[in-house]
C-alpha cells in the first residue's frame, strides 16, 4: 500500500521532514506529549473518532503497555518526523500480505457496518484508496507546514478533510509491516514466522516473536468482579469486542461478554465458585488449584485470553493441552477469587518450571507475585528438579524473580552464617532452593556478592543485601508475613503415560 | 590476610569459578578487597532473560539502576522507582453481592472438582437487551411482526427462550459449519424441528416456532454470541496463520514409529474401548429404563391411592359403611386378601373352615395352572424317551454290538491300577508326566472332542450302526477315564518318556526333550504356536515298567518288558482292525509327534 510506493529504496537512514496532520500515517515516528514531556513515538494506527483523528502511538523505550490513543493535539508537528523505512519484504510475501489485507479489511468493514454507527459523512468523498496511494506525505507537505500556526490550522481543518473511508479501521497488514520495520533494528537476529511456528509446533513454548503480535490493543476496558481494568496488550478475544466500551468477564468461569445484560444473565446461570480443578494448597489467605489444560480446555482458554491482556510475550497460537495451570485464589463467602496463576509444561524439555506467570492487575503490588514464584519452586522441590522460568521474562517478571531470588539466597546465606558453617557452593545454593545454577549466579552477580579475594572466589554478604533483608523483615513484622507453607501443600507430581505424550496430552 | 599478599595476588591469573566448590561466606567488612573489573571477568556473565529490545526500556532501566546503586552501597535510597502500569479501579455501578451472591462455604477438606465450564454455566446463550425486548413483546401476546399471536402458549420464561435460541444457534452451526465462509440460506423451521433430540426440553420445543421467527430476523452469517476463532483442524491456510484472532490451534501429534505390532495393539485397544463404552452405554440405558419404570410405578401407586381416597370420600358421602377397618385399608397399598383370611381362621372351627376353603377355592380349580401344564409336558417327553429306548432295544435284539468295546477290552481292576500309575516317583526325582492331557473339564477338551466326534458319528450313522448308547472310543492310554487316576498336569520341563501301543500290539517308547515353558503354557502369545495345534498327548506308565526302562537306559540297552506284549495277547485281530479303521484320525495325530525311541 502507500508506504511501499513513496520512499526510495536503498536508504539506510529514515527520512526526516515536517509533516501535516493529514500526511501522518502508520509507521511515522513523531514527538508526542506524554505526561508533560515530549517523547518520540511511533504511530501504529489511526482512527477517526467523533470526526477527529486519533492516533495509537508506541513511545520509544517505553513498554508497550503504555501505548495509547492520543488526540491530534498531543502530536508535536513543529518538529520533524521520521518516515518509515521502505519495506524489505520480497515480492511473494508482499502478494500474500496484500491478500490478507484485503481479507481482513473486508471482514473489518463488514463488522463495522454491522456494529458501529459512525457518522460516515466523508464516505463518498473523492479521496478513495487510489488517492491514498498517490498521497505523498513527504517533505513537500512538511515544508509547506513549517510554520506551526499553519499546522494548527491544518489540524482544525482535518475534521472536514476527506479521509479514506477505511482510515479508522485497524489495518492488520500495516501493523505487521510496521512491526517488521520496527524489528529491523541492527543487531537483532531476525526470526522468520516459519521458523517461529516450527519451533512452536511440537514444543510447548508460550512465547512468540514480537512481529507476530498484533500491536494495537483491542479491548478498551474490562470489568472483572468488582474491578475495572485497563488492558495492557492485544488479546484474541472475539473481534466484535473491539467495539465494546467494556468487556465483562465472569470472575469464576472467566467467560467473556460484550454486553452487560448478557453478562448479568450469565451470572444468574453460572454455578462455578472456584477454579475447576483440585485444590492442592490452602492456608489462611490463599488457595492453589491445579488445572489440567486438556481436561478443562474452556476454562484454561479463557484464562489464557485473560492473561494475554497483561502478558506481552504470551502466545495463544497453539492450544492449552500440554500445560498445567496453578491458580492462586483468595477466599471469601462469594467464592474463590482468582488472584494470579502460573502455567507449567507437563513435560518441559528445557527444564522450565514456569511458562507464564501473572498476578492480575487488581492484585498487583501486594506481594502475591512472590507467593506464586515461591509456590512454583515448592513444586520443583517436590519433583526433585531445578527450575527456572521460561524466557523471555517481562520487565515486571524479571524484577519479581530478582526480588524473590535475592530474598531466598540471602536468607540461606545468613542461616549458614548463624549455623557457623559459612561455606556453600553455588550448586548447593541452587539445589537447596530448587534454582538453576545459572539463576543463582545471576543473582549473586547482580547483587555484587560474588568476589575474588585471596586467590579464591568468595561470597560476600554485602551490607546493602543485609540491609534490604532487615528492611523486609521489619515490614513483615508489621504487616504480617505471607509465604507458602510447604506442609500444607498436598501435591504429587502428575504422571502422564506415553500414550498421553503421543496423543497431545 | 595481609595487605601485601592481597596486592601480590593481583598479578596472578584468577581461576575460573567452580560452581561445585564450596565458597566461603564473608561479611563486607571482613574483606578489604575492593571489587575490580578483573575479578568480574572470570565469572560467566549471566543474561537477564528479558528480550534485548525491552531490556533498554526506560522504566526497567530506572529500576535496575536504582537497585544496582543500592547494591553498590550507594545510600541514595530516595524515592522507590517502579514500573508504571495502566490503571485499575473499582468498578462503578456494580452491585457485587447481586452479581456474585454469597453462596460459598469452604469445605473442610481440599476441594476436588472435575466438572467443566460447560457443565457449570447452563445454556451458553445469554440474552441481550434486544432479546429481552422481544421476549416481553412475545409475552404480551405479539409475535415478531407485532401481530397478535394465535397460539395459546402462555408465558415464555427467559430460560426457555435462551434454550430455544441456543438450540437454533447450535443446530445451525452443526448443519452449516461453513456458514461464515460461504453464504448459505439459514435452515428452515422444518429442518430445525427435524433435528430436535431429547436434549431440548419440551417447553423450548413448543416455543421454538415463535423464537425461530425472531432468530431468523436477527441472524446474520455470524454466531450471535461472539466466540473466539479456534481452528480444530490443522489448516495450512495462510490467512488463518496471519490472523491474530485465530488462536488455540491444535498441536501436531508427534510421529511415533509405526510397526505392525503397534498397529495390532492399537486395534485391540480400540476394539476393547469400543466394547467397554458400548457396555457402559447399555448399563446406563438400562438404569434409565429401570428408573423410568420406578417412576411410573410410583405415579400409578399414587393414582391408585388417590382413587381409593376418592372412593372413601364417596363412601362417607353416601354413608356406605363397610366392614370395620376396611376403609383404612383402602388407603394403604397392600393386598387385602391375607388379612381378610385371618379373622376367619381364628374365628371358625376347623371343619367349617375346610368346607369354606373348599368353596372358595372352587373357581381356582377350574383354572389351568402352569405347573400342571409343565408336568404334562414333562410326562410326554418321558414317555417318548421310553418308547424310543424300547424301539432301539427291539432293533438291536438280533445284533451283537462289536463296537461296544472298540479298542480295548475293559481292564481288570487290579490290572488297571498299576497301568495308570503316574510316571513320577514319590521322591519326585523322576520326571512327572507333562501337562499334555487337557483336563477333563477344561473347555479345550470339549472343543477337541466335538471336532473329532462329529464326523465319526456321521459315518456310523450312515453305516447303520446303532445310535444309542453314544459311542465312546477308548484309545488305550489316551484318556485315563478313571478320575482318581488322573493326575493334575504339572508343568515340568524335564525330559519325558511314554509308552504307546500301536497296531498289532506293538509297543512304542517315546522320549521327549525339554520344551520351553512358553510353548506348553497356553495363553502366552507366541508366533511359533498356532491356536489350532493339538496338545501332545502322553501316557503314564506303570512304575515297575518305568523302573525296567530306567535300568535299560542305564545299562545301555533298551529293555523289552515281556509283560507288555502279554497284555495284548487276548485281543482278536478283528479288534485290531476295527481300531485301525475307527480311530485312524487319532492315530495319525499321534504319529505326528516325534518318536525318539521305540520298543516292541
Amino acid at each position: 500500500m502507500a508506504p511501499r510506493n513513496d520512499v526510495k529504496d536503498g536508504e539506510p537512514q529514515p527520512e526526516r521532514s515536517y509533516a501535516t496532520l493529514s500526511t501522518l500515517r502508520v509507521g511515522v515516528k513523531a514527538m508526542v506529549d506524554k505526561d508533560g514531556e515530549k517523547r518520540k513515538a511511533e504511530i501504529l494506527s489511526i482512527q477517526t473518532r467523533k470526526g477527529s483523528p486519533t492516533f495509537y502511538v508506541h513511545y520509544q523505550e517505553f513498554n508497550k503497555r503504555l501505548d495509547e490513543w492520543v488526540p491530534a493535539d498531543r502530536i508535536d508537528l513543529s518538529e520533524e518526523v521520521e518516515w518509515p523505512l521502505p519495506e524489505k519484504v520480497d515480492e511473494k510475501k508482499k502478494q500474500k500480505t496484500k491478500e490478507q489485507l484485503s481479507n481482513s479489511k473486508a471482514i473489518n468493514k463488514a463488522l463495522k457496518n454491522i456494529n458501529r454507527s459512525v457518522s460516515e459523512s466523508r464516505e463518498a468523498t473523492p479521496l478513495d484508496t487510489s488517492a491514498k496511494t498517490s498521497r505523498r506525505p513527504s517533505f513537500q507537505g512538511g515544508k509547506e507546514n513549517r510554520d506551526p500556526n499553519v499546522t494548527v490550522i491544518a489540524t482544525e481543518e482535518l475534521g472536514g478533510t476527506p479521509l479514506p473511508d477505511d482510515e479508522h479501521t485497524v489495518d492488520l497488514a500495516d501493523i505487521q509491516d510496521a512491526a517488521a520495520a520496527a524489528k529491523a533494528v541492527p543487531g537483532h537476529v531476525p526470526q522468520t514466522r516459519e521458523e517461529e511456528v516450527e519451533r512452536l509446533r511440537f514444543g510447548g513454548s508460550m512465547t512468540q516473536n514480537q512481529t507476530e503480535i498484533s500491536r494495537v490493543r483491542n479491548l478498551e476496558r474490562i470489568q472483572m468482579g468488582s474491578h475495572e481494568i485497563e488492558p495492557w496488550y492485544f488479546s484474541p478475544y472475539p473481534a466484535e469486542f473491539a467495539d465494546c466500551d467494556m468487556v465483562y468477564i465472569c470472575e469464576f468461569c472467566l467467560c467473556y461478554f460484550g454486553d452487560n445484560t448478557q453478562f448479568t444473565r450469565h451470572r444468574k446461570k453460572c454455578t462455578l465458585l472456584h477454579p475447576p480443578g483440585n485444590e492442592v494448597y490452602r492456608d489462611d489467605t490463599v488457595s492453589f488449584f491445579e488445572i489440567d489444560g486438556r481436561r478443562q480446555r474452556t476454562w484454561c482458554r479463557n484464562l489464557c485470553l485473560l492473561s494475554k491482556l497483561f502478558l506481552d510475550h504470551k502466545t495463544l497460537y497453539y492450544d492449552v493441552d500440554p500445560f498445567l495451570f496453578y491458580c492462586m485464589t483468595e477466599r471469601d463467602e462469594h467464592g474463590h477469587h482468582l488472584v494470579g496463576y502460573f502455567s507449567k509444561e507437563k513435560e518441559c524439555s528445557e527444564g522450565y518450571n514456569v511458562a507464564c506467570i501473572l498476578t492480575l492487575p487488581q492484585y498487583q503490588r501486594k506481594g502475591f507475585g512472590k507467593l506464586l514464584i515461591q509456590f512454583s519452586y515448592e513444586l520443583s522441590k517436590i519433583e526433585g528438579k531445578l527450575g527456572s522460568p521460561e524466557k523471555p521474562l517481562s520487565d515486571l517478571g524479571l524484577l519479581g524473580y530478582r526480588a524473590y531470588w535475592q530474598e531466598v539466597i540471602v536468607d540461606l546465606l545468613i542461616d549458614r552464617e548463624i549455623e557457623g558453617t559459612p561455606m556453600i557452593s553455588v550448586e548447593e545454593l541452587g539445589s537447596t532452593l530448587a534454582m538453576t545454577t545459572n539463576d543463582v549466579l545471576h543473582t549473586l552477580q547482580n547483587l555484587n556478592m560474588l568476589r575474588y579475594s585471596n586467590k579464591n572466589h568468595v561470597i560476600v554478604l554485602t551490607d546493602a543485601a543485609v540491609a534490604a533483608r532487615d528492611k523486609l523483615k521489619e515490614k513483615e513484622r508489621v504487616k504480617g508475613k505471607r509465604m507458602i507453607d510447604p506442609e500444607r501443600l498436598q501435591w504429587k507430581p502428575p504422571v502422564f503415560s506415553a500414550a498421553a505424550r503421543t496423543w497431545n496430552w | 590476610m595481609s595487605h601485601t599478599r592481597a596486592q601480590a595476588s593481583r598479578h596472578v591469573r584468577q581461576r575460573k569459578l567452580n560452581t561445585k566448590q564450596p565458597l566461603r561466606i564473608f561479611r563486607e567488612r571482613e574483606i578489604d578487597e575492593t571489587p575490580d573489573d578483573e575479578s568480574r571477568g572470570n565469572i560467566p556473565h549471566v543474561e537477564t532473560g528479558v528480550e534485548k529490545g525491552e531490556e533498554i526500556e526506560y522504566h526497567l532501566q530506572a529500576v535496575i539502576n536504582a537497585a544496582n546503586a543500592a547494591a553498590l552501597g550507594a545510600a541514595a535510597a530516595g524515592k522507590q522507582s517502579y514500573i508504571p502500569t495502566p490503571e485499575t479501579v473499582k468498578a462503578k455501578g456494580v452491585v457485587y453481592d447481586d452479581l456474585y451472591p454469597k453462596a460459598f462455604a469452604t469445605p473442610a477438606t481440599y476441594i476436588r472438582f472435575s466438572s467443566t465450564v460447560e457443565d457449570c454455566i447452563g445454556v451458553s446463550y445469554c440474552m441481550n437487551d434486544e432479546d429481552a425486548e422481544f421476549l416481553s413483546k412475545l409475552n404480551d401476546g405479539k409475535d415478531v411482526n407485532d401481530e397478535p399471536r394465535k397460539d395459546k402458549l402462555g408465558q415464555c420464561s427467559e430460560d426457555v427462550f435462551e434454550e430455544a435460541m441456543n438450540y437454533l444457534e447450535e443446530t445451525t452451526a452443526r448443519l452449516q459449519p461453513f456458514a461464515a465462509v460461504e453464504s448459505v440460506s439459514l435452515p428452515g423451521l422444518e429442518e430445525m424441528e427435524r433435528a430436535i433430540d431429547d436434549n431440548l426440553s419440551a417447553d423450548a420445543q413448543t416455543w421454538l416456532k415463535p423464537v425461530y421467527q425472531y432468530w431468523w430476523s436477527k441472524k446474520g452469517s455470524r454466531s450471535l454470541m461472539p466466540s473466539i476463532k479456534v481452528r480444530v483442524l490443522d489448516t495450512s491456510n495462510d490467512a488463518d496463520d496471519a490472523d491474530p484472532y485465530v488462536c488455540f490451534r491444535r498441536r501436531e501429534v508427534r510421529q511415533t514409529r509405526k510397526t505392525r505390532g503397534r498397529d495390532a495393539q492399537v486395534v485391540e485397544k480400540l476394539k476393547k474401548l469400543r466394547l467397554e463404552l458400548e457396555q457402559a452405554r447399555q448399563l446406563v440405558q438400562l438404569v434409565v429404563q429401570r428408573e423410568q419404570l420406578n417412576k411410573e410405578d410410583l405415579e400409578i401407586s399414587r393414582r391408585v391411592f388417590e382413587e381409593r381416597k376418592k372412593l372413601k370420600d364417596v363412601k362417607i358421602d353416601k354413608n356406605i359403611i363397610g366392614e370395620k377397618g376396611e376403609d383404612e385399608e383402602l388407603l394403604v397399598n397392600q393386598k387385602p386378601a391375607p388379612k381378610a383370611k385371618r379373622p376367619q381362621e381364628a374365628g371358625r372351627p376347623a371343619t367349617i373352615r375346610l368346607r369354606s376353603a373348599g368353596d372358595r377355592s372352587a373357581p381356582e380349580d377350574e383354572l389351568t395352572q402352569l405347573a400342571d401344564i409343565q408336568a404334562q409336558a414333562d410326562a410326554e417327553v418321558q414317555r417318548t424317551i421310553a418308547a424310543r429306548k424300547e424301539q432301539h432295544r427291539r432293533w438291536n435284539a438280533q445284533w451283537e454290538d462289536e463296537t461296544w468295546r472298540p479298542l480295548t477290552p475293559p481292564l481288570d481292576d487290579n490290572d488297571d491300577k498299576p497301568r495308570w500309575a503316574p510316571l513320577a516317583l514319590p521322591d519326585a526325582s523322576y520326571p512327572t508326566p507333562p501337562p499334555t492331557l487337557p483336563s477333563k473339564n477344561s473347555p479345550d477338551r470339549d472343543d477337541v472332542e466335538m471336532q473329532d466326534a462329529a464326523p465319526i458319528r456321521e459315518e456310523d450313522a450312515s453305516a447303520g450302526a446303532p445310535q444309542e448308547p453314544e459311542i465312546v472310543f477308548h484309545i488305550p492310554g489316551a484318556y485315563p477315564q478313571d478320575e482318581e487316576m488322573y493326575v493334575e498336569p504339572k508343568r515340568d520341563p524335564t525330559p519325558l518318556c511314554r509308552l504307546r501301543y500301536g497296531r498289532g500290539g506293538r509297543c512304542w517308547l517315546e522320549a521327549r526333550r525339554k520344551r520351553p515353558y512358553a510353548l506348553i503354557s497356553r495363553g502366552v502369545v507366541s508366533d511359533s504356536e498356532s491356536d489350532d495345534e493339538e496338545p501332545p498327548e502322553f501316557f503314564p506308565i506303570d512304575r515297575q515298567k518305568v523302573f525296567d526302562l530306567r535300568v535299560g537306559f542305564m545299562t545301555g540297552r533298551v529293555a523289552r518288558p515281556e509283560s507288555m506284549g502279554g497284555e495284548r495277547r487276548g485281543w482278536s485281530s478283528g479288534d485290531q482292525a476295527a481300531v485301525a479303521g475307527a480311530s485312524g484320525q487319532q492315530q495319525q495325530a499321534q504319529q505326528q509327534q516325534t518318536p525318539a525311541g521305540s520298543a516292541g
